[in-house]
C-alpha cells in the first residue's frame, strides 16, 4: 500500500490540474450554488414572516442551516468520478486502469480526492460572496463543533462510498448520464439541501430515514447549528457509522461483480 | 439562405423525422431519458408542494397560483425546447469543424443546426408541461375571457421566445469560445430557479435585474400575474404586463440578428 502512495498522489495532483484548466466550468457551477443559496434564503425569509421558529429553528439558525448544508453538498455531490468511470468503461480504456499496480477503486478515490480538494479551495474563495447572499456563522457551541467535525468526516466518507457505488453502474449500462443526474437530484433533496428533513411530510420523512443521504447533509448541518445535540447527536453519529459499514460492504460486493463484467467484455 | 419559408419548413419536418428514427433505435435509453425529463421538471413543483403543505402562501401566492406560474413556465420552455434543443450542441459542431457543411448547403444554417438530432428527454419535458398545465389551469383562480385566452396563447409563445433568445445568445458564443455548456447550464438554472417563484419575493433589485437584463420575468411571472389578476404585485405597469409577449418576440428578433452576425467569427478546424 505504501508503494502505491506516489502513484495515487500523482492522480490527485493531475485531477486538480484538470479542474484548474477547466476552472471557468467550476466557477459557473459555483455561481449556481450561490444562486441556490440566495433563492432558498429569500424564500425561507418570506415563509418565516409572522413566525418566530420553524422546525425548532429561529430565522438566523434556519438560514445558517441552509447555507452550511448547501456548501457541504456542493463538494459532496461532485460527479467527476462518475463521468470519468463512464468514459473509461465506455471506451474500454478501463482495461489500462485495471492493469496498473494500484487497484481501480483506490484510483477512483484519488480522482475524487483531487477533485474535492479543488472544490474546497473554490468554496473558500467564494465565501465572501456566500456571506452576502447567505448566512455564515460559527457553530452553535464548542460542543457542537466537537461533534460536527467527526460528523462531517463521516458524511464525507458516506458520500464518497455512494459516488463509487453509483459510478459502477457504468459497468452495466451503456448510457449513464440520465441515471447520474437523477441520482444527484434525489441525493440533494433527501440530504435536506432545500428544506430540513424534519419539515418533510410524514411519508417522505420515513423514506428519508431509510436512505443514507440525510447522513451526508442534514445530520452534520443540524449538529453545526445546534439543532441536533447531546444524546441525539451521538445517536446520529452511530447511524452514520452504520451507513459507512453497510456501504463499504456493498461497494466491495459490487466491485467484485463489476470486475468480472469487464472480463466478460473481453477488454 | 433565401429559400422560401414553406420549403424550409417541409425540409425541417423531413430532417426531424429522420433524427427521431435515429433516436428511437436505443429504446432503453429513450425511456430512461423521458423519465428523467419528467422527474427533473416535476421536482421543483414537488418542493413547492412540500412547503405549501405547511405554509399558506409564498409572498401571498397560494399553491394553485404558484402551480399555475410553474406550469406556464414549463409550457413556454417546452414550446422553445422542442424545435430548438440542438442549439445547445452548437459548440460541439463548431469545435469539431462540422459547421462547415452547414455553411455550404443552400439552407439557413440555424435551421440545419436545430434539425441535426432530436434529444428525447425533451419528450419528458413536454409530458410534464402539458399534464401539469392541465391540472393547474383548472385549479387556478382565473376569470377566463376570450381576451385572456388569446393572451395565454401569445404569452406562452412570447415566453418561449424570451427564454429561447437568451439561449440563442449563449450559443452564439460558440463561434468565439468553443466551450459553452457551462454557460448554458447557468442560464438554464437561472430560468428554472428564479422563474418558478413569484419574483417579488426576491426583492426589488433582483426583480429589476430579472426583468430588464435577463427576461426571466416575461417568461411566466408577468403573464401569470396578469391572468391571476395580481398585477398589483408587479413592478411593471399593467399596460406593459399585457405587452409581455411582444417583449419576448423583440428579444428573439434581436438575438437572431446577433447570432447571424456572430456566425462570421466561425473559424473552421483546419483539417
Amino acid at each position: 500500500m505504501t508503494a502505491s502512495a506516489p502513484g495515487l498522489r500523482r492522480i490527485v495532483v493531475a485531477r486538480m490540474k484538470t479542474a484548474m484548466t477547466y476552472r471557468q466550468n467550476v466557477l459557473l457551477l459555483q455561481v449556481i450554488v450561490i444562486l441556490n443559496i440566495f433563492i432558498l434564503s429569500r424564500l425561507w425569509t418570506t415563509l418565516f414572516e409572522g413566525r418566530d421558529t420553524v422546525a425548532g429553528m429561529t430565522l438566523h439558525t434556519f438560514l445558517l442551516y441552509i447555507t452550511v448544508v448547501n456548501l457541504q453538498s456542493w463538494v459532496f455531490t461532485d460527479l467527476t468520478v462518475n463521468e470519468y468511470t463512464y468514459q473509461r468503461v465506455r471506451t474500454g480504456e478501463v482495461v489500462f486502469d485495471l492493469m496498473r499496480p494500484i487497484g481501480f477503486v483506490p484510483q477512483m478515490l484519488a480522482h475524487m480526492a483531487g477533485s474535492h480538494l479543488f472544490m474546497v479551495l473554490s468554496v473558500v474563495v467564494a465565501l465572501p460572496v456566500v456571506l452576502v447572499v447567505g448566512t455564515l456563522g460559527a457553530p452553535a457551541s464548542p460542543a457542537a463543533l466537537a461533534l460536527y467535525a467527526p460528523s462531517l468526516v463521516f458524511g464525507y466518507v458516506i458520500s464518497v462510498l455512494l459516488a463509487v457505488l453509483t459510478s459502477m453502474v457504468a459497468f452495466w449500462t451503456v448510457e449513464t448520464s440520465g441515471f447520474t443526474m437523477l441520482y444527484r437530484l434525489i441525493n440533494q433533496f433527501f440530504a435536506g439541501t432545500m428544506l430540513p428533513v424534519s419539515l418533510f411530510p410524514e411519508p417522505l420523512r420515513i423514506l428519508a430515514g431509510l436512505l443514507p443521504f440525510q447522513s451526508t447533509g442534514y445530520i452534520p448541518a443540524t449538529i453545526y447549528v445546534g439543532r441536533t445535540e447531546g444524546d441525539a447527536a451521538l445517536r446520529a453519529l452511530a447511524v452514520q457509522g452504520l451507513w459507512i459499514l453497510i456501504l463499504a460492504l456493498a461497494t466491495t460486493a459490487v466491485w467484485h461483480r463489476a470486475r468480472r463484467r469487464v472480463a466478460v467484455q473481453g477488454g | 439562405m433565401n429559400r422560401p419559408f414553406k420549403e424550409s419548413l417541409s425540409l425541417y419536418w423531413t430532417l426531424q423525422k429522420a433524427a427521431l428514427r435515429a433516436e428511437t433505435g436505443y429504446r432503453f435509453n429513450f425511456v430512461l431519458l423521458v423519465v428523467m425529463g419528467i422527474v427533473y421538471q416535476g421536482s421543483g413543483i414537488a418542493f413547492v408542494w412540500v412547503i405549501l403543505s405547511q405554509f399558506d402562501s409564498i409572498g401571498s401566492w397560494t399553491f394553485s397560483d404558484v402551480a399555475f406560474l410553474y406550469s406556464l413556465r414549463l409550457l413556454a420552455h417546452a414550446v422553445w425546447i422542442v424545435p430548438f434543443n440542438q442549439v445547445y450542441a452548437l459548440d460541439e459542431l463548431v469545435r469539431e469543424g462540422r459547421f462547415d457543411v452547414y455553411l455550404l448547403r443552400p439552407l439557413n444554417p440555424l435551421l440545419q443546426v436545430i434539425t441535426g438530432r432530436v434529444r428525447m428527454n425533451i419528450l419528458g419535458d413536454v409530458i410534464t408541461a402539458v399534464t401539469m398545465f392541465g391540472f393547474a389551469v383548472t385549479a387556478a383562480d382565473v376569470d377566463w375571457t376570450p381576451a385572456k385566452a388569446l393572451y395565454l396563447v401569445l404569452a406562452v409563445l412570447g415566453g418561449a421566445a424570451a427564454e429561447g433568445a437568451v439561449v440563442l445568445l449563449v450559443s452564439a458564443l460558440s463561434f468565439r469560445f468553443l466551450h459553452t455548456w457551462s454557460a448554458h447550464f447557468l442560464v438554464d438554472n437561472v430560468f428554472l430557479l428564479f422563474g418558478s417563484y413569484p419574483l417579488h419575493i426576491f426583492g426589488t433589485a433582483t426583480t429589476w435585474i430579472l426583468t430588464w437584463t435577463v427576461p426571466v420575468a416575461f417568461v411566466a411571472y408577468v403573464p401569470a400575474s396578469v391572468l391571476l389578476g395580481r398585477t398589483g404585485d408587479l413592478s411593471v405597469s399593467p399596460v406593459l404586463a399585457w405587452a409581455a409577449p411582444a417583449i419576448g418576440f423583440l428579444w428573439m428578433y434581436a438575438a437572431y440578428r446577433i447570432w447571424v452576425r456572430q456566425m462570421r467569427h466561425y473559424q473552421s478546424t483546419g483539417t
